[in-house]
């Protein structure tokens, strides 16, 4: 198999399922009983939070949670904003902002959907334009899950700030971490989302970090798990392995990052000699490459190429199910590639060989496939 | 007093000789269509019963009744001796304790000394007693006591009469093999030739890649909401792209489709053939597209011997999505995947398309061997709701 879906979703690592089958097995606990073994518990879960703060360098707490699109919706939905004031999300948000951006909308307050360019990266000097005094809250993913372009998401901030001190910055960065290089004091952030499943951790488990001095209002309420501010039993070993996986990326990153970008680059010099269309963003995440081809399908080529054991995405595997527009209105493609969307992303097991082989497979199919083109 | 849902049986009623055929394939219908649920089915003359089941089941029992074709209506109902105090307290005891009200009397027992409108007189006057608050209206009732007493010496007390499907029971007209697109119409043309007693099978054509397996998935889904109808229906997946390269390649792309259909009627008589279906089904709707014009319909038909039922060909596609929301398939129809006939579709198909031209193009193409190959490939999936 070569598993080329990565921002999908990737293979958790031996480590981390070992500890959440030791978690469920023998530390079966509810965290907040009263006795010593659950005790335990409640401080190893207080120990990883703290770590992983530690290691995306931010002041302030991790609140455990589902998924990634829960922490997004606790950001949108929890935090303090007075009605009718502005709130401004990128236009290539994942549906998990973007759509809770539109519930916003149809709630009466004045959502903005900040222009970008066609790697989906926001422009800065029209995101400048639209925030305003009013502005109570801000939404730019870090990086984009469907072309991997990088926002500055430490100029988008500071520039925000400037304007309104108050406004509340969210970032998703779900496709960054242990991808790039993330601080979060640098870049400024009151609220960052972080998922388990997209670093090989488990699924099921992921967090949204809380800057010190920032409250949200919880969406689910409960028994007062995660300082009140998300109820539910915590999902011990899946908190414990999230952990482990963060470590790893982080602690990895420079090496698998050197190695993958010269797969993207090589991938990328390939595409553009056989005529798909690559999408460079401005900075770039080296894990995620996006390429349009002419005449055929995305859809088609992924089935295609599954025939061989090869999984490549077609967008953001959410949403791809759907067949929305929103990517090939981003990328401003021309027609005859609007269709050809495809999205390579990579994890830092994927190998030279990988490549070779899918490079001949998609090759062989996408001249098989143009034959038959109307 | 024991709790039991009274079946009527429509047209079979009026079968002549063949009436037992009937009543025992409605009786194998009912009782797959219950499978799983602890009760009796009882037979009297034009009459059945379901009887000892649990209460909690019986809303279950309902709506799965309601599907049943060949049954044309149900009533839950009490059921209890025939005695005249016996029958008026059940009435009483049942029924609400104020209100408007009327009593119907059906006396199926002749052997009864007093005629129908005297047992509703009986009846009424022993429930008025009981509870001062009712009053009888013939006419503008709130409820309606309904009184059934039957040959067998037991009497059934109903309020409902829930509107079941109709038609003849599935099996009883052969078999008919459905061309399932995964559209809107096709699911409802099967639903339609089953109320007419035919048993369905169903055949779907599958052009991996261009389309996906969710698209399998979703014709599969299909088949198993109208088999809650139809009982289980056996599916066949062709597979049916190398027929579509190789019609691509040689005909001329206005007729891709007119020559795809055409294969595809070929394989769906060949299927028919193996599982004895007399009859091809097609949920076609005259004019609806360019495939469903007469002169397509006519170069289609052509290459195949079955008689083939359009029961949709004179529905507008507004009534079809309606029996299709009826039924419960049009949320499933309208999920967005694509299906074989929008791979290659060309830009203007023609719309009076003949057969020496569609033939024409098949002289190029290796037409036996293709249906072979693409037969060798079928997949069977049986479907169940």
């Amino acid at each position: 198999m070569v598993y080329l879906d990565n921002a999908g979703t990737t293979k958790p690592l031996d480590e981390c399922l070992k500890i959440y089958s030791e978690y469920q097995n023998e530390k079966f606990f509810n965290p907040s009983a009263l006795y010593h073994p659950a005790l335990e518990l409640f401080d190893e879960i207080k120990t990883t939070r703290d770590n992983i703060c530690k290691m995306l360098k931010g002041k302030g707490k991790m609140i455990f949670t589902s998924s990634g699109s829960e922490s997004d919706n606790l950001a949108i939905f929890g935090s303090k904003k007075p009605k009718n004031s502005r709130i401004i999300v990128s236009a290539s948000e994942h549906p998990a902002v973007f759509n809770a951006a539109m519930e916003l909308k149809q709630r009466g307050y004045d959502v903005i959907f900040c222009p970008v360019d066609t790697s989906g990266r926001v422009i800065e000097k029209d995101f400048a334009e639209i925030v305003n005094e009013n502005t109570s809250f801000i939404s730019v993913m870090h990086v984009n899950n469907e072309t991997g372009s990088v926002n500055d998401i430490k100029k988008l901030c500071s520039i925000a700030k400037r304007i309104n001190p108050d406004v509340i910055f969210h970032s998703d960065g779900v496709q960054a971490v242990g991808k790039i290089r993330i601080s979060l004091i640098d870049l400024g952030v009151d609220l960052y989302t972080v998922s388990g499943h997209k670093i090989h951790g488990l699924k099921g488990v992921a967090g949204l970090f809380i800057k010190d001095g920032i409250n949200l209002r919880p969406i689910i309420y409960g028994g007062g798990q995660e300082f009140g501010m998300r109820s539910s039993t915590e999902n011990v070993g899946g908190i414990i392995s999230f952990g482990k996986a963060i470590e790893r990326a982080v602690e990895g990153y420079g090496e698998y990052g050197k190695n993958i970008k010269e797969i993207r680059d090589d991938i990328a010099e390939f595409f553009t000699n056989e005529g798909y269309k690559v999408v460079e963003g401005k900075e770039q995440s080296p894990y995620i490459i996006c390429a349009a081809m002419p005449d055929v399908r995305g859809e088609v080529m992924l089935h295609s190429l599954e025939k061989y054991g090869i999984y490549i995405g077609t967008g953001s595997a959410c949403s791809s199910k759907k067949g929305h527009k929103r990517l090939p209105n981003i990328l401003k493609l021309p027609k005859e590639y609007e269709n050809g969307i495809i999205r390579i992303s990579f994890s830092r097991f994927t190998s030279k060989n990988d490549i070779e082989y899918f490079k001949k497979r998609i090759n062989l199919e996408y001249n098989h496939l143009k034959k038959y083109i109307n | 007093m024991e709790r039991t849902i009274l079946i009527r049986i429509g047209e079979i009623f009026l079968k002549g000789n063949n009436k037992g055929f009937f009543v025992s394939t409605l009786k194998s219908n009912i009782m797959h269509a219950l499978a799983g649920i602890e009760c009796a089915l009882v037979n009297t003359q034009n009459r059945m019963y379901i009887e000892k089941y649990s209460g909690e089941d019986e809303p279950e029992i309902i709506e799965r009744l309601t599907k049943v074709f060949g049954i044309s209506s149900i009533s839950p109902a009490v059921k209890v001796k025939t005695e005249l105090s016996v029958i008026a307290d059940a009435c009483s005891d049942i029924f609400p304790e104020s209100g408007k009200f009327r009593v119907s009397v059906n006396r199926a027992d002749k052997r009864l000394p007093l005629t129908s409108m005297e047992i509703a007189g009986d009846i009424g006057e022993i429930m008025l007693n009981k509870k001062k608050n009712r009053t009888v209206d013939l006419y503008k009732y709130d409820f309606e006591v309904n009184v059934d007493i039957r040959e067998n010496g037991m009497t059934y007390i109903y309020y409902d009469k829930i509107p079941c499907q109709g038609g003849l029971p599935v099996g009883c007209g052969g078999n008919g093999m459905l061309l399932l697109s995964g559209g809107i119409d096709s699911p409802v043309a099967g639903y339609m030739m089953a109320k007419r007693g035919l048993k369905i099978f169903a055949v779907h054509y599958h052009s991996f890649p261009y389309t996906s397996e969710q698209a399998k998935e979703k014709v599969i889904e299909l088949a198993k909401e109208i088999s809650a109808y139809c009982g289980e229906i056996t599916l066949f997946v062709v597979p049916f792209t190398e027929i579509q390269y190789a019609i691509k390649e040689n005909c001329k792309i206005e007729y891709m489709i007119t020559v795809m259909r055409r294969f595809m009627m070929r394989i769906a008589e060949r299927l028919a053939a193996e599982n004895n279906c007399g009859a091809i089904i097609t949920g076609e709707s005259l004019g609806q597209v360019a495939s469903q014009t007469m002169e397509s319909i006519t170069v289609t038909n052509s290459v195949a011997k079955l008689p083939v039922f359009r029961p949709l060909i004179a529905f507008d596609k507004t009534d079809i999505i309606e029996i299709s929301r009826k039924i419960g398939t049009y949320e499933t129809s309208i999920l967005p995947y694509e299906d074989c006939c929008t791979v290659f579709l060309p830009k203007n198909p023609v719309i009076r398309p003949t057969i020496g031209t569609a033939e024409s193009f098949e002289k190029k193409l290796d037409v036996d061997g293709l249906v072979e190959n693409a037969l060798s490939g079928v997949e069977v999936y049986r479907c169940k709701y």
